[in-house]
């Protein structure tokens, strides 16, 4: 079991790990953190792919089959600084669903939205933005 | 074949660790420390490109901004995952069955024999004049409209934070600690390290066929020069206004020269070094900018 492609089977466990995480934890910064180890495991799955430590980089070989695999590299390197922009606009994102709320917890927030549970808003002087990422949704029959 | 082994369970160890945590900030450094032994992960397997851009943008920048956030915060305590594994166990109950039946599948499945596409890449390298390296030139060449595609996305998300933080006005707490607060270890430190993170981050920007290289990664360590220098001394966000409209036009610039060298059909052995290196240093502006709005907002104090 751990010879073969015992690489990819960790990355693939890293990827559940991190579902398991978004899944369960309900904090809305856990979320972002369990998603971006999420990210993690996709790019080392790829990077995993037709490599192994025995072999040398890229642009060092010698033969055609003496190097890691080229493709996978290039598509992951953009992955992992689109990985971090996007996790600067969830950043922003909660931040504002934060100063609305009061709450990082997403059973708290939907209550609040349902109209369950008074708002705490961090900061009165705020408002607008927050209305258009959760609207209020019409009380149902 | 140990140690691979080591640094793989390392990063299960304290993948785990992290999403158990009963702290926001244990979760922020633990996520980083899987990210410091990913990037370990990805050298032993030979991609050093991804592993200076996982090391230098996911694992310190992302951090970074992850611990800029939880300042806003005013509870960063979380409830035991015991108690929410109580609530939610058919959820993780699921997620484990269906994660237990794509390994078994992945486990049985045999290894290829040959990658054709790794193939035919490396044949056209190895043929060539080998000025340039491999990642670079598929990256630049092979796939240049989806990597404009993908600088595109990161420009979104730049213009996305800057204008929800500037629309929302003050938004979090209204204390924040104060950055500032540097030891002058630590400033010295800086003082020495940052003309070497100059250097380092042009020298990744310029490429060299036998080393790592390329316009992402090297935009990240001079992102990381910003934010050391913030650290020495706190400057406002008044730059951030002339670095966007700057990314914009690098950007443009940067689909031109794509469509212009893919439609004019200027693919030679003379014009490829010359488009190879214009279009890494446009990427490295790209990537710099980028990175350095992103934290240069997160940062500010209002």
């Amino acid at each position: 079991m751990l010879a073969g492609n015992f690489a990819e089977i960790a990355a693939l466990l890293l990827f559940f790990i991190g579902l398991i995480g978004l899944v369960v934890r309900r904090n809305m910064m856990l979320t972002i953190i369990a998603s971006g180890l999420m990210n993690m495991a996709v790019v080392l799955f790829f990077l995993v792919l037709n490599s192994s430590p025995d072999l040398s980089p890229p642009m060092m070989a010698e033969n055609v089959i003496g190097g890691a695999d080229p493709v996978p590299q290039a598509l992951m390197i953009t992955s992992v600084v689109l990985g971090v922009s996007v996790q600067a606009v969830c950043l922003v994102l909660t931040m504002i669903t934060f100063s609305e709320y009061g709450t990082l917890d997403w059973n708290v927030a939907k209550r609040i939205r349902d109209g369950l549970q008074p708002a705490q808003p961090v900061d009165p002087a705020s408002s607008g933005t927050g209305a258009l990422l959760f609207r209020k949704r019409k009380s149902g029959p | 074949m140990v140690l691979s082994h080591v640094v793989f369970g390392l990063i299960l160890v304290f993948a785990v660790l992290t999403i158990a945590a009963s702290c926001l900030k244990h979760a922020i450094i633990l996520s980083s420390v899987v990210g410091l032994w990913a990037s370990f992960a990805y050298l032993l397997y030979h991609a050093p490109d991804v592993a200076v851009s996982e090391a230098v943008v996911a694992s310190t920048l992302g951090t970074i901004l992850l611990v800029l956030t939880i300042r806003k915060y005013t509870d960063i305590n979380l409830p035991p995952i015991r108690e929410l594994l109580k609530v939610r166990w058919w959820a993780a109950l699921l997620i484990v069955l269906t994660g237990g039946i794509v390994i078994w599948f992945t486990a049985t499945t045999p290894q290829l024999e040959s990658a054709p596409l790794q193939v035919a890449m490396m044949e056209t390298y190895l043929s060539g004049p080998r000025i340039v390296s491999p990642i670079s030139s598929i990256l630049l060449n092979w796939r240049a409209f989806d990597t404009v595609l993908e600088a595109s996305m990161l420009l979104v998300a730049v213009l996305a934070v800057v204008h929800l933080t500037d629309t929302s006005g003050h938004h979090g707490a209204t204390s924040y600690p104060a950055t500032n607060l540097s030891h002058p270890t630590l400033r010295t430190g800086i003082r020495v390290l940052l003309p070497l993170f100059v250097v380092v981050g042009l020298a990744l920007v310029a490429g060299d066929p036998f080393t790592p290289g390329g316009g992402f990664q090297g935009g990240g360590v001079l992102a990381a020069v910003v934010v050391g220098r913030y650290l020495v001394r706190p400057v406002g966000g008044s730059r951030t206004h002339a670095m966007e409209n700057i990314e914009k036009v690098v950007f443009v610039l940067f689909v031109l020269s794509v469509i212009g060298y893919a439609a004019l059909n200027l693919r030679s052995d003379f014009t490829y070094p010359i488009y190879m290196i214009t279009m890494n240093t446009l990427l490295g502006i790209k990537v710099f900018c980028g990175l350095s709005i992103v934290f240069l907002f997160f940062a500010a104090e209002e």
